[in-house]
């Protein structure tokens, strides 16, 4: 997640100085997605050194001066480009469940069935428990809010239908035996090999 | 739950409110099940209104004359020498006064417009001992006098007369004709009749009546008044006793309705069966398919509570609805029915028997229609409605399994098979089962149907195939995937097309008959004839002198006539008809059944021997050689059977041929109701003719006519009785027709979304019009061809069971009504096609699809 | 304290040599108040289970017993007072009849059961006022969206208040926001009126608002999951990051 893009985006609706550029990252975007100060404050000096925002010295009285940033030309044309780049979600195709599961089927002390099932469980949990939020929420004030729950609901929906389909092709799954790893040659191959051996690698589509 | 109160109320009402609306959700099948109903009920109705005014126009003139306690008559219903009688009666036990009477209910003869009796047409002539009468009768005079004893030429009319014939009033004079010919009297006084509708009575003194009724010194009735506080039944039995078993107390003198008639009861009853069975079957299958329609909802019903016989009310609430409705509908149409069939008999039974008909406004008349129409709707929405309730909630909510469909086809052939089987043996054995066997083959078919129903798809498939092309696949493919409905379907034109088989047979049958018997009947040159020739007993005769006349007539070789007097035997009617032995061989030829017709001839003239005709045979179980039993005026007297015969006077009724002299004897009449000529060879018939009619100046009862042209005119009249049959037979087509236009509309209805669908896939709106006429086509002529097999079977059964009771019809086949009845049975299914098909074609594609 | 229990609850199909085992010794306890999820796959027995606890199916073996009494004892008038008394039930389908307006449908268990019409009427107003078609009362079935047809259904359900109201995939035929209109007012009844509620579903969103969870296989319970409250924010926004944000 680009924290970078987020202050421009932010600074480009209106100059603004990084204490309350926190406030309103968090008003916007989710009261959940918890940026540190300190991570503002660093991304911002990173956005002046490539020259994509400045700041000018507002002097208070009562207060050290604040410096308030507001965003440049070259900012502009950067959070341009941002926008118009389309996001591509990182697929989890190897993820840990993913890997407990296949392990399972394979054979070790608790069945893949309940695998499954405990995983389930949990979604069904995370589920319930968003649901929960969800329903709390107040449309007209936490649509934004309302609208990543759901994300996270349909996601883990995702989840448990994929898992439902696992269950649904266990029968099939536990007849699975993982490809015998083909024995990788090393050095240079020997010249004298038997025969019946070198037919066998010959075909090993056929078996 | 609180408020339970008039719980019962609210589940019936709302079940009401849920049904009509139900109902008019589906208006057009809604009408059209109402109107199978209508159509049973209306036929019913008219019935109804109409036969009982038919039987009692044949009864009315044995009601009692006057209104005495007891009335005694000879159990023959003749008449007798009062003196003995009276003096018995007289001398009983309980009995405060007795008068004897001599009375008789005849037809006037046509007289001219301005006659002074008028509108009269049946009146009945009644002598009486002027001395007497009134310790005995309850006559309210309403004007003028009673007569006096010894009084002649005087007349007290009814009311009920007056009313016909306005002109007669006090002190008119008018002519009546009797059996000596036309007579004078004086209206001296008019009395209150019971009724305005009551038969009008012309009250002469017993001298003047014997005269007219040429019933010299004797009487036909003893009116008996009891001493108060005296049992009825006790002095009844008393002068029973005392008079032994010629005589029998209390109007037990039943006139004898013609067994002709009662079989034309019992047809027209056969047809009010018909179509009510027609009905009830187009119910049945209308209820089926709204179970099986409405399965869901029902189940959902169940689900949330509704108890089995809550499930099964709705329907029979809904059924009765529709019985309810249909019967008032029904009875309305009936009485425009009655009004038209009135109309369309009322010149034939003139022809017969010049008796008008009236609508009989009998409380049987209305009970039966209002309780069989909406009996019959629940008893066919019974089955279904049961097996409403019999759903379990969950067989509501899934979908049918239609498993078992072919094995209940394969059930249905046999039991259907089983059925037809005994059917046709009963109708081959010839027995009494006869009409049982024709019903049970009704049965049966429509038991097989379902199985039929592919065979038959395949059968006549090509046919459509032929006509339709590829649709004609679509709809043999339709019609073997619904057995059950197309059975439905089927068997309702099934029974429409055998009715009009059966018809076509059995007038087939009866007109060959008739018209043989009648060309041979008529062998005679000159008829004399009274106006009705169907019932002797309401025409007046002629005495001797008439006869007489015309035998002196210088054309006329012979001169043989026919008298009729009426008797029981063993209890049972049987008509007398005396005839003269020595002439009546040359004027008539009877066909000789069993018997030689010369021997038989010679036997009359010898003693009390009698020709009886087929019906007697079978009915009274006499055959040659038999002795049996008569009623008379003198006692019973015992008559030998010498041959069996008849004739078409006489074919259709239970008749015994005696001799005259046999007659007079034993009947006392001496009256001739028919009179046969033979002229001279060689003759002017039209010259002979224009005498007769002239010698029958005095006698207004009668006409003469060329015996060639009566028989043709017979036959003519016999032809227009049997358009009567057609007529009820053409009504029977109509809900068969119905029933056909409802099943296809609703299997339309029911197939929206399939045929949604056909569209949807590219079907054109012609293509499927020619799906659903080819349907129609291919159930016409399943229907037809089914139609036509009951219709032999029941035709035959029908003049098996005739011949039974003496009607010796031969069975004709009846190849032109079966070709006619293919052709009406296809055509009616077409049309009835028509409506439906068209609907099909105009269906939405896309509401179709969404149609539920 | 359980409202409804079964006891080795079997349903078997089929003719004697091919049994289906449609149910297979299922023990369920379901509390009072309690909003229960049943899932599985298609033909795992789940229709079959909620036909038998609502009475509408008899069990080849075992019983059900609501409020400790045994229904499969009963005979089916019994059982129908039951079901208009005690039971409610909402279908996937054809939940109406559709000759009835809506309140007409929803006061039905009711006047089935003998109550007057008008106060089966005004109870019925009340109950669709509960599912929020105060207004719809006096339409046609054909004239209401398939979600506002299920919440009808649903008040004919609790309109005679009763024990437990069953729910076969009332939301299988709905579009996602119907579905998630109808599970809010569900959820709602459950915990406005403590109403006890089983629910058949496929879906596992709907599942998610449910209490309980269990799962059927073959016939069989395979899990039964108890979903606890609400979890900490904190935790929640971890998770989402991981999920949904990761
Ligand atoms: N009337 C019946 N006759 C025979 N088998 C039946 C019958 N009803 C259900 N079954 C069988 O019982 C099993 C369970 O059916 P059930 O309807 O309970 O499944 P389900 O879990 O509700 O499935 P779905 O999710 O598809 O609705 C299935 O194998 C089904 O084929
Ligand atoms: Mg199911």
């Amino acid at each position: 997640m680009s924290v970078k893009h987020t202050l421009l985006a932010l600074l480009y609706q209106q100059p603004m100085h990084g204490y309350e550029l926190g406030k309103q990252l968090n008003l916007v975007v989710s009261a959940e997605w918890d940026v540190k100060p300190g991570q503002i404050a660093s991304t911002l000096t990173r956005l002046r050194d490539a020259n994509l925002v400045d700041y000018e010295i507002e002097e208070t009285d009562d207060a050290p001066d604040r410096k308030v940033y507001h965003i440049t030309e070259e900012g502009r044309r950067e959070l341009e480009g941002w926008y118009l780049s389309p996001e591509v979600r990182q697929y989890r195709l190897g993820d840990a469940f993913y890997i407990k599961f296949v392990l399972s089927l394979v054979g070790g002390p608790v069945s893949p069935e309940l695998v499954l099932r405990t995983q389930r469980r949990e979604l069904f949990q995370q589920l319930h428990e968003v649901t929960e939020l969800s329903r709390q929420a107040d449309p007209r004030t936490q649509l934004p809010w309302i609208l990543l729950l759901e994300s996270a609901i349909m996601h883990l929906e995702a989840d448990l239908r994929w898992i439902e389909m696992c269950e649904a092709r266990l029968p099939d799954l536990k007849h699975y035996t993982p490809p015998k790893p083909q024995p990788k040659r090393r050095g240079r191959p020997r010249r004298q090999r038997t025969k019946p051996r070198q037919a066998q690698e010959l075909k090993p589509v056929e078996e | 739950m609180t408020a339970k109160t008039n719980s019962f109320g609210t589940k019936t009402w709302q079940m009401t409110l849920m049904a009509l609306r139900y109902l008019s959700g589906r208006k057009l099948r809604t009408v059209l099940t109402t109107l199978a109903i209508v159509f049973g009920v209306a036929l019913i109705f008219a019935m109804n209104l109409v036969l009982p005014g038919i039987i009692d126009a044949f009864n009315q003139s044995m009601a009692s004359v006057t209104g005495a306690d007891l009335t005694v008559t000879n159990v023959a219903g003749g008449s007798f020498d009062p003196g003995p009688v009276l003096e018995r009666i007289q001398a009983t036990d309980g009995v405060q006064a007795a008068t004897g009477i001599l009375f008789r209910q005849f037809t006037l003869p046509e007289r001219d417009e301005g006659d002074v009796l008028g509108d009269l047409k049946e009146i009945e002539l009644v002598g009486v001992d002027p001395a007497t009468v009134n310790d005995v009768s309850r006559l309210v005079m309403h004007e003028g006098r009673f007569l006096e004893p010894g009084e002649r030429g005087s007349a007290v009319i009814s009311t009920s007369a007056a009313a016909l014939a306005p002109r007669l009033q006090l002190g008119t004079d008018f002519s009546l004709v009797t059996a000596s010919g036309l007579q004078t009297f004086t209206v001296v006084g008019l009395f209150t009749s019971d009724s305005v509708l009551a038969v009008p009575q012309f009250i002469l003194t017993l001298p003047d009546a014997q005269a007219a009724l040429d019933q010299p010194g004797l009487i036909n009735a003893v009116e008996v008044l009891l001493k108060p506080g005296a049992d009825r039944d006790d002095v009844a039995a008393a002068i029973e006793r005392g008079l032994g078993d010629n005589f029998t107390p209390a109007d037990n003198a039943t006139l004898t309705a013609l067994p002709a008639m009662d079989v034309a009861f019992a047809m027209f009853n056969l047809f009010g069966a018909l179509a009510l069975f027609l009905g009830a079957f187009l119910i049945f299958n209308t209820f089926r398919t709204v179970v099986i329609e409405r399965r869901r909802d029902l189940g959902m019903l169940r689900a949330i509570g509704a108890t089995r016989r809550q499930i099964t009310q709705t329907i029979l609430i809904e059924g009765a609805i529709q019985g309810v409705g249909g019967t008032l509908i029904g009875l309305l149409l009936g009485y425009g029915l009655a009004v038209g069939m009135l109309a369309a008999m009322e010149p034939i039974m003139h022809e017969f028997i010049a008796i008008d008909l009236e609508m009989h406004y009998s409380l049987s008349a209305f009970a039966i229609p209002m309780i069989l129409g909406p009996a019959v709707v629940l008893a066919a929405s019974y089955w279904p409605a049961r097996s409403a309730g019999k759903m379990s909630p969950l067989e509501a909510l899934r979908p049918v399994p239609l498993a078992g469909m072919r094995h209940a086809a394969r059930w249905s052939v046999i039991a259907g098979g089983v059925c037809v089987v005994v059917a046709i043996a009963l109708l081959v054995s010839g027995s009494s089962g006869a009409i049982a066997g024709a019903l049970l083959f009704l049965v049966g078919m429509v038991i097989a149907a379902p199985g039929l129903v592919l065979p038959a798809a395949r059968l006549f498939g090509p046919l459509v195939t032929l006509w339709f092309a590829r649709e004609g696949d679509l709809s043999r493919g339709n019609v073997a995937r619904q057995p059950g409905r197309a059975a439905i379907t089927a068997s309702t034109l099934m029974i429409g097309v055998a009715t009009v088989v059966m018809m076509a047979a059995l007038v087939n049958s009866m007109m060959g008959l008739a018209s043989d018997l009648t060309r041979e009947t008529f062998a005679s040159d000159v008829l004399v004839v009274p106006q009705s020739v169907a019932v002797y007993n309401n025409v007046l005769g002629a005495g001797e002198g008439l006869a007489e006349q015309i035998r002196a007539l210088p054309e006329v070789e012979t001169v043989a006539t026919l008298r009729p007097a009426s008797t029981s035997t063993d209890g049972s009617p049987l008509a007398v008809l005396g005839i003269d032995p020595a002439v009546y061989a040359q004027v008539s030829s009877i066909q000789f059944i069993e018997g030689d017709a010369d021997e038989a001839y010679a036997a009359l003239r010898t003693g009390r021997n009698a020709i009886v005709t087929a019906l007697a045979q079978k009915m009274l179980g006499l055959d040659v050689g038999d002795d049996f039993v008569m009623e008379t005026a003198e006692g019973p007297q015992t008559y030998h059977v010498v041959a069996v015969a008849h004739d078409v006077l006489t074919f259709k009724t239970s008749s015994a041929v005696i001799s005259q002299a046999n007659l007079a004897a034993d009947f006392h009449t001496s009256e001739d109701v028919m009179l046969m000529i033979n002229l001279v060879p060689g003759a002017d018939k039209t010259a002979a003719l224009a005498d007769v009619q002239a010698a029958l100046a005095g006698y207004p009862q009668f006409t003469a006519h060329l015996s060639s042209e009566y028989g043709d005119d017979l036959i003519e009249t016999s032809m227009g009785a049997t358009r009567l049959f057609y007529f009820v037979a053409a009504l029977i087509l109509i809900p068969a027709g119905l029933g056909l236009l409802n099943t296809l509309t609703i299997n339309v209805l029911e197939r929206t979304r399939e045929i949604g669908m056909v569209r949807a896939v590219g079907g054109s709106r012609s293509q499927v019009r020619r799906m659903v006429t080819g349907e129609a086509l291919l159930l016409g002529i399943f229907g037809a061809a089914m139609g036509v097999l009951s219709g032999v079977a029941i035709s035959y059964g029908v003049i098996t069971a005739f011949s039974m009771i003496g009607w010796e019809l031969p069975y004709t086949f009846p190849a032109a009504g079966i070709v006619a009845a293919l052709v009406i049975g296809v055509l009616l299914a077409l049309s009835a096609g028509i409506l439906p098909a068209r609907s099909a074609a105009k269906l939405d594609i896309i509401r179709a699809l969404q149609y539920e | 304290m359980s409202i409804v229990r079964t006891e080795a609850l079997t349903k078997v199909y089929g003719v004697a040599s091919q049994p289906i085992y449609a149910l297979n010794e299922v023990n369920l306890a379901v509390d009072e108040g309690e909003f229960l999820a049943i899932m599985g796959p298609s033909g795992s027995g789940k229709s079959t289970l909620l036909y038998l606890l609502g009475g509408l199916d008899r069990p080849t073996s075992g019983s059900v017993r609501l409020r400790e009494s045994d229904i499969s004892a009963l005979d089916d008038d019994a059982l129908s007072r039951l079901r208009r008394t005690s039971l409610g039930f909402v279908f996937q389908f054809f939940n109406l009849v559709p000759v009835l307006s809506a309140r007409e449908n929803v006061a039905m268990p009711l006047i089935l059961d003998g109550v007057r019409r008008v106060d089966a009427l005004k109870r019925a107003d009340d109950a669709l006022a509960r599912v929020g078609l105060a207004d719809r009362g006096a339409h046609r079935p054909s004239e209401l969206s398939g979600g506002e047809q299920q919440r009808v259904a649903l008040a004919r359900a609790l309109v005679a208040q009763p024990a437990v109201v069953l729910a076969d995939e009332p939301t299988g035929n709905l579009d996602s926001r119907s579905s998630d209109e109808m599970v809010q007012v569900l959820r709602q009844t459950v915990d406005a009126w403590g109403q006890t509620l089983i629910l058949v579903t496929h879906d596992p969103r709907v599942a998610a608002y449910a209490d309980r969870i269990v799962f059927l296989k073959d016939g069989k319970i395979v899990d039964d999951n108890r979903l606890k409250g609400q979890g900490s924010a904190e935790q929640i926004r971890e998770q989402l990051n991981i999920m949904a944000l990761g």
